[in-house]
């Protein structure tokens, strides 16, 4: 029984005059000020000198992000967002420490919500943790949400077990990101901009005729909503608030009216008329990006994806693609090709409905950038390769278990969303899932809601298999699945592939289908560490909007020693 | 690339439980077709028929008339703190492909109404059934019917518990209901809830 919920609930009530379960409205993160498109240039992040050890300060300060919008108070590493560049080798490790120099004892937005488990009053609100998403590393160093701390480790989560985190980079060349994870509160975190990009280099990339220096740019998609002083604006869900001391209170999710890219509001890129490669991250908290490239005066030309890598590295070949669909945390490696189209200008366009795929949640974010193919060429490119890395899939044959894990949406009798799960437990709950090291693992993800969640596990990459529509009202009633059709084959560029993140779309809920989607993975621990029976690695899988994350759509996982007897 | 083992001993031990997984092993999932370039990216699930329900039929005692029907939506419906709700029970009373629709209901961010699967609902809303209670009454009913069909003005209100001196909520319910020559089905049902903004008129509580 969660108590704290339950009396939220009733003060709840209380305040819509015993009458209402949840008082009426959000508040839309939807009237920021409207700025004119395409007047800053988009910046780059600066890439860390390499080293072999560093030291990264969260601070607050201000920063432009708009010509037209006065500066605005952030958290980012090293006072900067997007937070710098990690740029590494494969097999070379590194130490990270991670510093908390953020000033206060109230967050610096007004929507900490004391009822969600682990961001409790007595739970000091200015706390952080770091996570390298999609990095193979022990628990110590995988920024377990509870492992937070405070200024100067002041006060530390009861997971805290190191301030050095140690980055292996036991794996094949990608782009990863890092990102807050502190339990409960990172959407807050996050939004306040907390996150930068990790680059990770092999001699398999080195080899190949790709785009590099300045033609290879990242590309940090979030969106966000601001006051007209300039100062972001998260929304809480009611109005008025209920009494003190439950206020602000969490929302199911945040869709901001305002695009940002690489931390500046709808920024240009002038750009020769040549191959670039972008390093796309969606670093939403909560929206599902659809792009597409068009020409600016016509809106008909259309530019091409060349798709060459994702999440956990390269495809095996490149995958040509007029749009793109992208999830939270997700990381699309594309080629652009602006050959012969000297003195045209291109808009990143984008959609999708929030939420995905109903959509429903006022407003859009239509736009996102602008290339200007102004510059003159300086050097020529080469044609893509045809043949990227090998792919080697994991057979299902070799999976010594396949795990059935439910995502839930949890109402009040209203119809509203109060809390979404997985595997039918809360995070407080035992571990269930405790694949032993070494081992192949099928996890059939199967999604009872009306949204797409983007699930991350942890630790591995894994490849999509398959999805496949079943009966919602048979599997509610019984807890069986029965089909409604064949197998459907991922999209050309989730499979063959390396991911960490992956949609598990809805089925069509109101017709009474849900949708399972499949996925493999093989709990490799870094340099094939072991460690003895008895003992376990414990990481965490969720989903990646981070309102759900945040609000119980995560549990832990503990990946056991490869000796050990099993159930 | 290099390898090399290390072990290391972690005190994480000490913060979690192992519990066994309670899931048997399935089956392993077909091989997918072999996927083709040059299409676009991933889509949405493409919407299709309603499926085909295994519905266990419903109890004929509980769908014989409009009185039985309603009665029985609302003690399927209702649940102590603890309890675990009949949802094959509360289906079994909708045709297949009905819809709940709560008009206040705000979804993930919309205003407009959401829609659930009978199951769903109660799979969805059992949660807060079980830790917070939810008993829930008919106070009133409008009814009006022409041969097969009807439609039920419902006025209900729910409590935590029995022992709560008033309501946390009051609303109507509005059912669609069809009888098929041997039983009464629901059609449809959209609710609304009583507001500050929106009180419950006199003629819905007689
Ligand atoms: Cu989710």
């Amino acid at each position: 029984m969660n108590l704290r919920r339950r009396d939220f609930l009733r003060l709840g009530a209380m305040a819509g005059a015993g009458c209402l379960l949840f008082p009426k409205n959000y508040v839309f993160g939807q009237n920021s000020p409207k700025l004119k498109p395409f007047v800053d240039p988009l910046p780059i992040p600066p890439v860390l000198p390499g080293a072999t050890s560093f030291d990264i300060h969260m601070r607050q300060f201000f920063q432009k992000l708009h010509r037209d919008l006065p500066p605005t108070k952030l958290w980012g590493y090293e006072g900067m967002f997007l937070g710098p560049t990690f740029e590494v080798r494969s097999g070379s490790p590194i130490t990270v420490q991670w510093l908390n120099d953020l000033p206060g004892q109230k967050h610096f937005l007004p929507a900490v919500d004391t009822t969600i488990h682990g961001s409790e009053s007595n739970v000091p609100e200015v706390r952080s943790v770091v996570h390298l998403h999609g990095a193979k590393v022990l628990a110590d160093s995988d920024g377990y949400p509870e492992a937070w701390f405070t200024n100067g480790f002041g006060k530390t989560g009861p997971f805290f077990s190191t301030r050095v985190y140690h980055y292996p980079n036991d794996q094949a060349a990608t782009m990863l990101w890092y990102h807050d994870h502190s339990l409960g509160i990172t959407r807050l975190n996050v939004f306040a901009g907390l996150a930068g990009v990790y680059l990770i280099r092999d001699e398999d990339e080195d080899e190949l005729p790709l785009p590099k220096g300045k033609f290879e740019v990242p590309l940090v998609f979030m969106d966000r909503a601001f006051n007209p002083d300039g100062s972001l604006h998260y929304p809480v869900q009611t109005v008025p608030p209920p009494p003190p001391p439950v206020s602000p209170i969490w929302v199911p999710e945040f869709f901001g009216d305002t695009a940002l890219v690489n931390g500046k509001i709808l920024p240009f890129l002038e750009v020769e008329p040549r191959k670039y490669r972008f390093r796309m991250l969606n670093a939403c908290n909560a929206r599902f990006l659809h792009l597409t490239f068009t020409n600016a005066t016509d809106n008909k030309d259309q530019l091409h994806f060349h798709q060459i890598g994702t999440d956990q590295g390269f495809l095996h070949k490149p995958v040509t693609l007029m749009d793109l669909l992208m999830s939270p945390a997700e990381r699309f490696d594309v080629v652009i090709d602006f050959t012969g189209q000297k003195g045209k200008s291109f808009i990143l366009n984008n959609d999708a409905p929030a939420p995905f795929p109903g959509g429903g949640a006022p407003g859009m974010v239509p736009q996102f950038m602008e290339f200007r193919v102004t510059l003159p060429l300086t050097s020529t490119d080469q044609p893509l390769p045809e043949r990227l890395a090998p792919v080697h899939l994991l057979e299902t044959e070799d999976a010594v278990r396949v795990r059935r894990l439910t995502l839930r949406e949890n109402d009040d009798p209203n119809g509203n969303p109060i809390i979404d799960f997985l595997g039918d437990r809360r995070w407080n709950e035992p571990i269930t899932e405790n694949p032993r090291a070494g081992t192949i693992e099928q996890w059939d993800l199967i999604n009872t809601t009306t949204d797409g969640h983007p699930i991350h596990v942890h630790l591995v990459r894994f490849n999509v298999i398959n999805r496949q529509l079943f009966d919602l009202n048979v599997f509610n009633q019984t807890g069986k699945l029965k089909f409604l059709g064949p197998p459907e084959p991922p999209a050309p560029n989730e499979r063959p592939a390396w991911k960490d993140t992956v949609v598990v779309f809805p089925g069509d809920t109101t017709s009474g289908q849900g949708k399972l989607t499949r996925i493999i993975a093989k709990f490799d621990l870094p340099n094939e560490a072991e460690f003895p029976p008895g003992n376990r690695q414990q990481y965490v899988w969720h989903c990646h909007i981070l309102e759900h994350e945040d609000n119980e759509m995560m549990r832990p996982y503990a990946v056991v020693s490869g000796k050990e007897d099993k159930d | 690339m290099p390898r090399c083992k290390i072990v290391r001993i972690f005190a994480m031990t000490l913060f979690a439980v192992l519990v066994p997984c309670t899931h048997g092993q399935q089956p392993a999932a077909p091989a997918p077709q072999k996927p083709h370039d040059s299409h676009a990216g991933h889509t949405a699930a493409a919407p299709s028929a309603p499926a085909a329900h295994e519905m266990k039929p419903a109890d004929a005692a509980d769908v014989a008339s409009l009185d039985a029907i309603l009665a029985a939506f609302y003690a399927s419906n209702s649940g102590a703190v603890g309890q675990k709700r009949d949802i094959v029970r509360f289906s079994s009373l909708f045709y297949p492909g009905a819809q709940l629709m709560p008009a206040e209901g705000k979804g993930h961010g919309t205003n407009m109404p959401r829609a659930f699967a009978p199951s769903t609902y109660i799979a969805n809303t059992d949660l807060f059934a079980a830790e917070e209670g939810y008993l829930v009454k008919e106070i009133a009913r409008r009814t009006e019917r022409f041969g097969k069909i009807a439609q039920v003005f419902s006025t209900y209100e729910a409590r935590h518990a029995s022992s709560d001196p008033r309501p946390f909520v009051r609303g109507v319910n509005s059912f669609q209901l069809f009888f098929d020559g041997h039983r009464w089905w629901i059609l449809s049902l959209a609710w609304q809830t009583e507001t500050p903004e929106l009180k419950l008129p006199e003629e819905y509580l007689r």
